[in-house]
């Protein structure tokens, strides 16, 4: 099975640099989410390594093999790198039925007609879209088309399955199902998975790591829980997390090995971290994530009541302290009145300090209030 | 009313393809249906309302056999009859002189119409994802309108087609009281005021061989006109917004702002050099493949700018090659435009005169023939043929829609 390689990839456009020097290797197996904002040139690397987009400088190798290369002059055709690719809006041909989607690809490929029924039926039965054999794509609803969509990409068994997008047309609760499938048929497949989105969510719950990019470069490339807990810099603390990580700005003094002095909220706390850092300038930004801003009565911090956003299972509490509003999340159906005071705490050791100019992380650790 | 359906055809892809979104917008917002005509979608359409009207006017300027037919009895002279006359009566010198007079007024145009709607591009853009189409109300107006339109249409349609065949019928011209087939069926030469007419229309070996003739020319027009218009089409929309993209469209537009009989005209000069070529089919081939690759070229390129990428990306993926990809899965979907690609400069070839008046000659081409008996002013053969022209153009037109499903009208602005 495959692994893939991109070696110092550069995409330009004229004078834009959609990608800029990038290094990802991506292992056998895995389910790579590319996430960032639009236009930070994801769907242009995914489209890259699928080879409907050709790199201006770099490498990349699949499965050992040379694909592109701009040195060497090398540029496989997409056709032949034996790839799947899932299209934003499916893509599928208005003017077949949902079976001659399906088997388009196996007849490209000259398998034999009896094979190629074998497989378009398996697959639909995967699906389980067997019902619309003969209809067409516009006589199948949103769903219903993406998972023929599905089925056409995984007929032929592509190594590597690439997807842009593929959820974002479809409603909340389908894309829910339809997460719930991708990674079953992660599973089930054994294939490679590169998915690009622009959802943290959906990054989050389906990948086995992700690639967080902005602007054409990568930011961090880790398992969905680090890029979570241990954000490399403020871009992706704030990215990724919903509600969206507290990032106040505040003030820091070294006071001892792996500790130091804050001053936040106009009062002072002491951060201590597990091992050593540096502090290259007394201007830092704290992030803390809404669960560990724990609302009660016996809180040590003060501040009032902006706004309640309960949402059923889960209620967003939004506290003005000084001039800065942050967001604390609790579990349940919680209604406080506005402008009421209540007191909460820092809590957890995964409180996260920033370098306030260059945005990048220095330690993390926990904050006590002195 | 000769352009008319030209018109339609043009401004309906264009109102087709406007989002009823940005009417139902207005809508929403109070504004009345007058207002909403008045205020959004005219503006939004003006560009390709003004660029039709431009190029209709620019065509009709260089028209020939409407005007011949029509206006060269009561001495309406247009630049084009004059043109011809001019080189009738061998003043080729100042032929050339209004060849280019012809063209500077289609250059001109060219240049108006790109300042008008060039600057407006982004609106000309507006492309319809939105699929509901709300009709008006217009209640009892809506009768009144179709019954104007169908009188409109039975008036200047069907009428000419009926007088077609009755004066062709016709033993004394005009005379409908005594009607005869002679003019269609005689075996025996036909005399008419003591000239010599030839054989009766369906044993007439002349004319049959005219008919082969502007069939065999309009096949092959169509044929290496539609192909390439499907294959401009591709090269358009595959590198859209690029310069060489807007450079090869426009380039395929040029012939069609030079005036028709220019353009015959020009084509003279050249073969006028090279006598080789002198007033063979090849020449009739490529004069007319050049005249209509502009329309095949236009409706291909809408047709695939409307097809993602995507489509075609997604047949790449799973290896198929580039013809495949063509065959199988870009000329099926718009299979209406494309075949309209081809039916239109075959429909427009076999009725072209002004295009090859000055290079056919009189017995290659049925319209050239129709020219001839016109001018010999033998109405009833005249007519006779004029029916046998529409009818072999409804024909096809028949046939062709029946074996693909495709028809011209809805080619041009998409489904």
């Amino acid at each position: 099975m495959p692994e893939i390689i991109l070696r110092n990839i550069t995409k330009r456009w004229n004078d834009f640099v959609a990608v800029k020097d990038l290094c990802l290797t991506i292992e056998d197996g895995a389910f790579v989410t590319l996430l960032g904002p639009s236009g930070c040139g994801k769907t242009t690397t995914l489209r890259m390594i699928a080879g409907l987009e050709a790199p201006t400088t770099g490498d990349i190798l699949i499965d050992g093999v040379m694909v592109f290369s701009s040195e060497k002059g090398i540029n496989i055709s997409a056709a032949k790198r034996d790839v799947g690719f899932l299209f934003q809006n499916y893509a599928l041909w208005p003017h077949m039925t949902v079976y001659q989607n399906i088997a388009f690809g196996l007849e490209t490929l000259k398998w034999d007609k009896p094979a190629i029924k074998g497989r378009v039926q398996e697959m639909m039965e995967t699906m389980k879209i067997t019902q619309f054999v003969n209809r067409y794509p516009s006589e199948l609803s949103g769903g219903q088309q993406q998972r023929v969509a599905i089925a056409r990409t995984l007929a032929p068994k592509p190594k590597v399955l690439f997807m842009d997008e593929p959820l974002s047309n479809l409603d909340a609760k389908l894309r829910g199902e339809m997460r719930t499938e991708l990674k079953r048929l992660h599973v089930d497949t054994g294939s490679t998975f590169v998915y690009v989105t622009h959802d943290q969510l959906e990054a989050m719950t389906l990948a086995t790591r992700i690639c967080l990019m902005n602007e054409g470069v990568i930011q961090q490339y880790d398992p969905p829980l680090t890029v979570y807990e241990q954000p490399v810099n403020v871009f992706v603390a704030d990215f990724v997390g919903n509600p969206t990580m507290n990032i106040v700005s505040g003030r820091a003094s070294k006071s001892a090995n792996a500790k130091a002095e804050l001053q936040i909220f106009g009062q002072r706390f002491e951060f201590s971290s597990a091992s050593d850092f540096d502090l290259p300038s007394t201007d830092v930004s704290i992030g803390i994530r809404p669960e560990f801003l724990p609302i009660s009565d016996s809180g040590r911090i003060r501040g009032l009541i902006y706004s309640t956003l309960p949402a059923g299972m889960e209620t967003t509490v939004k506290i003005k302290i000084g001039d800065a509003i942050l967001s604390s999340v609790m579990f349940g159906s919680v209604d406080y009145k506005v402008d009421s005071e209540i007191r909460f705490d820092i809590f957890g050791n995964k409180i996260l300090l920033f370098d306030k100019e260059s945005g990048r992380n220095l330690a993390f650790g926990s904050v006590r209030i002195i | 009313m000769h352009y008319a359906p030209f018109a339609y055809i043009l401004m309906g892809g264009v109102l087709r393809n406007m989002d009823a979104n940005l009417e139902e917008a207005a809508t929403i917002l109070k504004a009345d249906r007058l207002r909403i005509i008045w205020k959004v979608t005219l503006p939004i359409v003006l560009p390709s309302m003004i660029s039709t009207v431009l190029l209709v006017f620019s065509s009709s300027m260089a028209s020939f056999s409407v005007p011949n037919f029509i206006g060269s009895p009561g001495n309406f002279f247009v630049l084009s009859t004059m043109l011809k006359s001019l080189y009738t009566s061998s003043f080729s010198g100042q032929a050339f002189v209004m060849t280019l007079v012809l063209i500077l007024f289609g250059i001109g145009f060219l240049l108006l119409n790109h300042l008008v709607v060039g600057k407006r591009k982004s609106f000309t853009t507006v492309t319809g994802k939105s699929g509901q189409v709300s009709y008006i109300r217009m209640g009892k107006i809506n009768i009144f309108i179709s019954v104007v339109l169908i009188l409109f249409l039975v008036l200047f349609a069907i009428m000419p087609l009926v007088s077609f065949a009755l004066e062709s019928l016709c033993l004394v011209q005009g005379d409908y009281s005594k009607l005869t087939f002679r003019y269609w069926i005689s075996h025996e030469e036909i005399t008419d005021l003591s000239r010599s007419v030839g054989k009766g229309l369906l044993f007439n070996l002349r004319l049959w061989g005219a008919l082969w003739g502007s069939v065999k020319l309009s096949v092959v027009v169509a044929l290496i006109v539609g192909t390439s218009g499907f294959l401009i089409g591709y090269g358009v929309a595959r590198k859209r917004g690029s310069k060489i993209a807007d450079a090869v469209s426009n380039f395929a537009f040029f012939p069609y702002l030079i005036p028709t009989m220019a353009f015959g005209s020009i084509w003279l000069a050249v073969t006028s050099r090279i006598p080789l070529l002198r007033g063979t089919f090849l020449i009739l081939v490529i004069v007319g493949a050049i005249k209509y690759l502009p329309f095949a070229s236009r409706s291909g390129t809408s047709a695939m700018m409307q097809l993602s990428g995507e489509i075609e990306e997604a047949a790449v993926i799973v290896g198929a090659p580039w013809f495949t990809r063509m065959t199988r899965i870009l000329f099926p979907i718009q299979k209406s435009s494309f075949i309209s690609g081809y039916l239109l400069p075959f429909v427009s070839c076999m009725r072209e005169l002004s295009l090859f008046v000055l290079l056919a000659d009189k017995d290659s081409l049925v319209t050239m023939l129709l020219s001839f008996y016109d001018e010999a002013n033998i109405s009833q053969m005249s007519n006779g043929v004029n029916l046998l022209i529409i009818i072999v153009v409804l024909l096809v037109n028949f046939v062709v829609n029946k074996l693909t499903g495709a028809s011209i009208d809805k080619g041009i602005g998409g489904n």
